[in-house]
This record gives C-alpha cells, structure tokens and sequence, in this order.
C-alpha cells in the first residue's frame, strides 16, 4: 500500500474525488479535517479504566524520518554514482507515454559511444527489460508488486546486480506514475518527465509535484500531434511555472524526429562528467 | 521497537508531522494508517498529523519567507534565490503510550 496516494486502500472513503487529481496540490486546498495545529487537546474517550489509564499514560519522542530514510540511501546512491562518474538518470511518466521505447531509441544512438545500464521498474512482468536487452544492453527488472514506484533502496539493489561502469549511462526506468515518483529520490542527477501529446497539455497543472521535481520534459509521439489538440507552447509554458528551468525536447520515439537534440544533451553529460577526472 | 522498550501496552496516539511541500496526502495517510494498525495494540489510536507549511530561506530577502509549493519564487522579492526549510518532512514524532 502506497501511503503516498492511499492507493491499495478501501476506497469507501469520504473524499469526494478519490482518484489521484485530488492530490499533491497543496498549499491551497488543504482544510482537512484530520491535520491541525499543535497545542490541541484531544479526548480520548474509549479508556476502560480512565484514572489509572491516565496516570499511565505518557509520551515517547521518537522523530524517525520516514521520507528521511530513502533520502539517506539515494545520498549513498549519488555519492557513488558521482565516484565512479555515472550518469544516472530517472525516467518517470504516466503509464504508455513512451518511456521504454525512447530508450531502446537512444540506447540505440548512444551505445557506440558509452556502456549503458537500464534499470526496469514495473509492478509486474520483465517485459520491459527484455525489450532492453535485445539492444544488446544489461537490465535489471525490479518488480514493485503494489508499491507504485521505485525507492533509493530498490535501486541500490539493482546496481549491485548490474554493476554500472566508471562512466556510463544507468537509465532508470520508474514504475508508470505520475504522483508517486514525485516523493522518492533515487540518487540520480537529473529526473526526466516524460508526456505524450495524447495525454493533454494541462497534466503539468494537474501533476504538479513531479513536473516541478524534474529537470527536464520530453514531449514524446509528435508524430501524432496532428491529430489530437495538444497545445506544445502551452504545456510548455506550465511545466515552466512550475520549474522555471526545465529544459525541454520534442521528439518522436517512434520516427526518431527531433531525437538528435535529447542525444546531444546526454552526450554534454558524459563529456562533463569526465572532464574533471582526465586531469 | 521503541514501543516495546518503553513498556506500554497500548498506544492511544501516533503523532506525525507531514510537510506541505510533500506530496504525502494528510488524509490518505490517516486512512491508510487506520487501517493498517487496526490488528495491532495500537488499534483506535488517535492519528494526530501536524502539517508543516513550506518555508525556505530567501538569500535576496535575507531572511524565512512562506513557500506555498517547491519551486516558487520568494513572495517578498520574487527572486529564485531560495533554499528549503520546512514542508519536506515526514516524520514519525512521538507515541503517547499507556
Ligand atoms: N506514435 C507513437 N507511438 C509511440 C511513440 N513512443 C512510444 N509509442 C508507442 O506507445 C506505446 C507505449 O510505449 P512504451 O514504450 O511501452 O511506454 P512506457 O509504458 O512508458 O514504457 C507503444 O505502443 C509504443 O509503440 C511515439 O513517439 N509515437
Ligand atoms: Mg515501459
Ligand atoms: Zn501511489
Ligand atoms: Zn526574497
């Protein structure tokens, strides 16, 4: 159960829109009724012997970081990925947008030129982990079961299986999610959120926390664009409220249109991360 | 495990701070909570969340300014120069035990 979206959870609760939209915007429309300031008094009305419950009763301090303790374990991640000058990168979007088949894509264009690692992450099956390694390259599928994205730890495992090189690429593929990746930072250097045109140009506004949280958006299957009303400069424009730096690549995975721009910028960060070392 | 060193039979609340700028939903945490310590001794425990609202510190402003979401630009000065304070957490505070 994902304590994140509650998804896994009965769905007979009392919120009038239990679905995922109703999520992550916070800051606005938060008037719960569960959440309150300190300082409040509660009754506890159900004690069997209320005196001598009382007198017993007494406060633990326990402050454990939950959200602390995948922080820890992508710090560990990180710290080894910039020693051995791995460029790891988190590849997260919604279900279908097209995140295995640009990297088979850009597996393709980039092989020659540095060993690539890919880490497939889905609930079930290794589906997407074979379609990797029929372009010749290791993958290691994680299987998350219920848990609707991958963790610090869950990566940490994976390298050890897959044993990344002194400056390679380690593509990590999240489990097919637009809220939950948001919250789990995996030790990568750049996240990347990846949209389809199909799926509408306002999911920026709507999935807020992981726009915000990435560093660069692909727009993907432009190919279609002609058919559906996506507008590019619009989504553009709010996945720029969001995260004001965000650098941006329209291309089709499919036709390989506009793919040059995207491999070019991951060719810059091997290039960068080298250059310290050769001295 | 803390629970158990301290000898208590039975938690009555499970206090947590959770942070505005997660995208940790107040009220799903408290359902999912509910449910999940329903066949524990902490069964009825009153879930107590105490929302931490975003902050940063504005080096522009030179001081701590409201942050209403992640990457917003500082309310005073609308300069981007700002590091996180609060709203990340998502902390397990503390036990009231009996
Ligand atoms: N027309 C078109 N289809 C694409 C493109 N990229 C991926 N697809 C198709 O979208 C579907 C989902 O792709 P997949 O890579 O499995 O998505 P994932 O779930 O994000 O890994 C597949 O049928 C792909 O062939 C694209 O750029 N254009
Ligand atoms: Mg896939
Ligand atoms: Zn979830
Ligand atoms: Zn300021």
């Amino acid at each position: 159960m994902c304590t994140t979206c509650g998804c896994g959870g009965s769905s007979d609760d009392d919120r009038a829109d239990p679905g995922h939209d109703a999520h992550h915007a916070h800051g606005e429309e938060h008037d719960a009724s569960h959440p309150h300031d300190h300082g409040h008094t509660h009754d506890h009305a159900t004690d069997p012997d209320p005196e001598s419950a009382a007198a017993r009763r007494r406060l633990i301090q326990v402050e454990q970081d939950v959200l602390g303790r995948n922080n820890g374990i992508a710090a560990l991640n990180r710290q080894d990925f910039s020693r051995r000058g791995i460029v790891a990168l988190n590849f997260v979007s919604s279900p279908g947008s097209g995140k295995t088949t640009l990297l088979c894509k850009t597996i393709e264009a980039l092989k020659a030129d540095a060993p690539i690692t890919v880490i497939e992450g889905d609930q079930r099956t290794s589906y997407d982990a074979e379609r990797i390694r029929s372009t010749g390259i290791p993958a290691f599928q994680v299987n998350t079961g219920k848990a609707c994205h991958l963790d610090a730890a869950m990566v940490r495992h994976a390298i050890d299986h897959l044993g990344p090189t002194q400056g390679s690429f380690l593509f990590i593929e999240n489990v097919g999610n637009l809220v939950c990746p948001a919250e789990f930072d995996l030790g990568e250097q750049a996240r990347i959120v990846i949209l389809s045109v199909t799926e509408g140009d306002d999911k920026p506004l709507k999935y807020a926390p992981i726009f915000a949280a990435s560093d660069v958006l692909i727009l993907n299957k432009i190919d279609l664009a002609p058919y559906v009303d996506f507008d590019i400069p619009r989504c553009i424009a709010y996945a720029r409220e969001l995260r004001p730096d965000i650098e941006v690549f329209k291309l089709s995975s499919r036709t390989g249109a506009g793919l040059e721009n995207w491999i070019a910028w991951l060719r810059a960060r091997v290039v960068r991360q080298e250059a310290p070392a050769t001295r | 495990m803390v629970f158990e060193n301290a000898g208590a039979a039975r938690v009555v609340r499970i206090g947590i701070d959770i942070g505005d700028l997660t995208g940790f939903e107040p009220d799903a945490l408290a359902f999912c909570l509910e449910a999940l310590i329903d066949p524990t001794t902490a069964a009825g425990a009153t879930i107590d969340l105490v929302r931490i609202p975003g902050s940063g510190f504005c080096h522009t402003c030179t001081r701590e300014v409201a942050l209403a979401r992640r990457y917003d630009a500082c309310p005073e000065c609308g300069g981007l120069d700002i590091d996180l304070r609060g709203g990340r957490e998502l902390r397990l505070r503390e036990l009231e035990v009996e």
